[in-house]
């Protein structure tokens, strides 16, 4: 039996954490003998301990995701020494976060469920109009994921098949396209999509994941003000007013601002002290922990607004948000107009100045 | 010359108005907005292309049942538990199991997941690897039998390691029968 020493390359970024954990389980596609190397660091070359003999070998890297998620994913495969299709894979988004190797094939992106994103997948290696399904086509089945509403996690949550069908050699660009999970809003979309592509079974080879890449899409944030309705007029000072916050992006900067005015929309206020929230190291590079994967979801407090309105007259409250959609431009997630009219006290300070008026020669 | 300063002017205000369109362009980028309502949003998808109708019009139907897309992870590994933690070794890796530790092979994972060699040292007491070389992996028989007989009497369970990581043992090949002389 003809046999080599393989040096064969993984990256095992991603999901792994401050201590990576991962293993690599070696098939022989000609005896079915599995070995698993247990792997530790953040990747680079991978040589197999193992002689890898004609027929073939199937690797595939295992990694535990990290902190409370103890579930085991499947980070990359690697056919060697037999037919093999190669497929490499784009998720374009509007957010250049990613997870994992972004030139690998199971990385995580993101965006948030109001922009459409886009798919590009280039296949090659198949043997153009042949009869064989396995040999002429590779499977892609497009799968949703629904996340717990109010944690954003995805543990048993069950995965449901949106779409399915093959492909064929070359560039498939699909989208953009909004996203077609099953929550009860487009704009409420919280979960995943993930892009599956399967080498048919052939050549001893069982069906074989080549990609798993995944999409994670995050609800719309919104914003909503108690105790302030619009129109309302305010003659003393104004009441404590609670801000909730929902589904902010995880690279966002919010805040609520103030001015004088009817609401007109850019325009920039006095930022209300305190109510700023600042999420991932885009608006915080100083930071060295590793920043909030999943949206913020919060209520403010604001005590002191009278003093943000001293003067009568009509005032705008805002709620503004930034993300990297839109160029990081301003979003206004709420905006209400209310008055302060403190004229009472100012006619008591009249009839003051009537009753010393006379004695003025 | 009159010309010529028209000209001029005009190469300026050229300039100008390419600097003017310029700044629009990225005063149209940084244009606040409000942010999109769920009707709005509505019309925007419904006018958008469906990813039912991109795969209809560049990929090809499913002639055959679709291939599994799990790995194949669960199927080819014996589970081994604690009460607290469980691994996966290879299926066929596990050289002894003594009858008072069968409890530890479970059906179904509990408990949260770790890798090998931690299990290993947190379950030393009644777990062990054994080392083996590459032919008795892939089924020497010789080397097998005297294997097996060395652990005949471990209370450990014990699972079949080349290099530290767990590893399958293939059945010895059935012995062949004697082929029959050939009649001249």
């Amino acid at each position: 039996m003809k046999t080599k020493t393989l040096l064969f390359c993984l990256i095992a970024s991603g999901l792994l954490g401050q201590d990576p954990e991962a293993w690599v389980r070696q098939t022989d596609l000609m005896t079915g003998q599995i070995y698993d190397t247990p792997i530790t660091g953040t990747g680079g070359a991978y040589v197999s301990p193992l002689p890898v003999n004609t027929s073939g070998s199937l690797y595939e890297l295992f990694a535990r995701g990290t902190a409370w998620d103890t579930n085991i994913y499947l980070l990359d495969t690697k056919i060697i020494g037999a037919y093999n299709p190669e497929v490499t894979i784009t998720i374009t988004t509007e957010d250049s976060h990613v997870r994992g190797d972004p030139a690998g094939t199971n990385f995580v992106k993101r965006t948030r469920a109001d922009r459409p994103f886009s798919v590009g997948i280039q296949v090659q290696g198949l043997v153009d109009g042949s009869a064989s399904t396995s040999e002429r086509c590779v499977y892609l089945a497009v799968n949703g994921r629904n996340y717990d509403p109010t944690t954003y996690e995805s543990l048993n949550q069950p995965q449901y098949l949106i779409d399915e069908s093959n492909l064929e050699n070359g560039s498939h660009t699909l989208g953009p396209f909004y996203h077609q999970l099953t929550t009860p809003t487009v704009s409420s979309g919280n979960g995943e999509q993930s892009f599956t592509i399967v080498r048919y079974a052939s050549d001893l080879v069982p069906d074989t994941i080549l990609a798993q890449p995944r999409v994670e899409i995050w609800p719309v944030a919104s914003a909503e003000v108690g105790t302030i309705t619009a129109g309302q007029v305010f003659i003393d000072r104004i009441p404590s007013v609670v801000i909730s916050l929902n589904h902010l992006y995880p690279d966002s900067r919010t805040y609520v601002q103030i001015y004088k005015g009817a609401q007109v929309l850019g325009t920039v206020g006095t930022l209300v002290k305190g109510t700023e929230t600042r999420f991932g190291s885009h608006y915080n590079p100083e930071q060295t922990e590793p920043p909030t994967n999943v949206p913020q979801t919060l209520s403010l407090s604001i005590d002191d607004l009278s003093n943000y309105a001293s003067d009568d007259g009509l005032y705008t409250l805002e709620v503004i948000t930034h993300t990297p959609f839109f160029g990081r431009a301003a979003e206004r997630l709420y905006h209400v107009t209310f008055e302060v009219d403190r004229v009472i006290t100012s006619r008591g300070q009249l009839s003051t100045l009537e009753l010393t008026s006379p004695a003025t020669p | 010359m009159k010309t010529g300063r028209i000209f001029r002017f005009s190469a300026r205000c050229g300039v100008l108005l390419a600097g003017i369109i310029v700044d629009t362009s990225l005063l149209q980028a940084q244009q606040a907005r409000d942010v999109i309502r769920e009707e709005a949003l509505r019309q925007q998808v419904a006018a958008a292309p469906t990813l039912k109708a991109e795969l209809k019009a560049k990929a090809v139907p499913l002639s055959s049942p679709a291939p599994a897309i799990q790995s194949s992870l669960w199927k080819s590994s014996i589970i081994l538990s604690d009460g607290e933690k469980f691994t996966l070794v290879p299926v066929g890796s596990i050289l002894h199991l003594p009858a008072g530790l069968r409890s530890r092979v479970l059906a179904k994972p509990q408990g949260d997941f770790t890798f090998w060699p931690s299990f290993l040292r947190r379950n030393a007491a009644w777990l062990s690897a054994r080392e083996v070389s590459l032919p008795l992996s892939r089924g020497n028989a010789q080397e097998s039998k005297a294997l097996l007989k060395s652990l005949d009497r471990d209370p450990r369970l014990i699972v079949a390691t080349f290099k530290g990581g767990p590893i399958t043992i293939l059945e010895p090949a059935p012995a062949r029968p004697n082929p029959k002389p050939k009649t001249p």
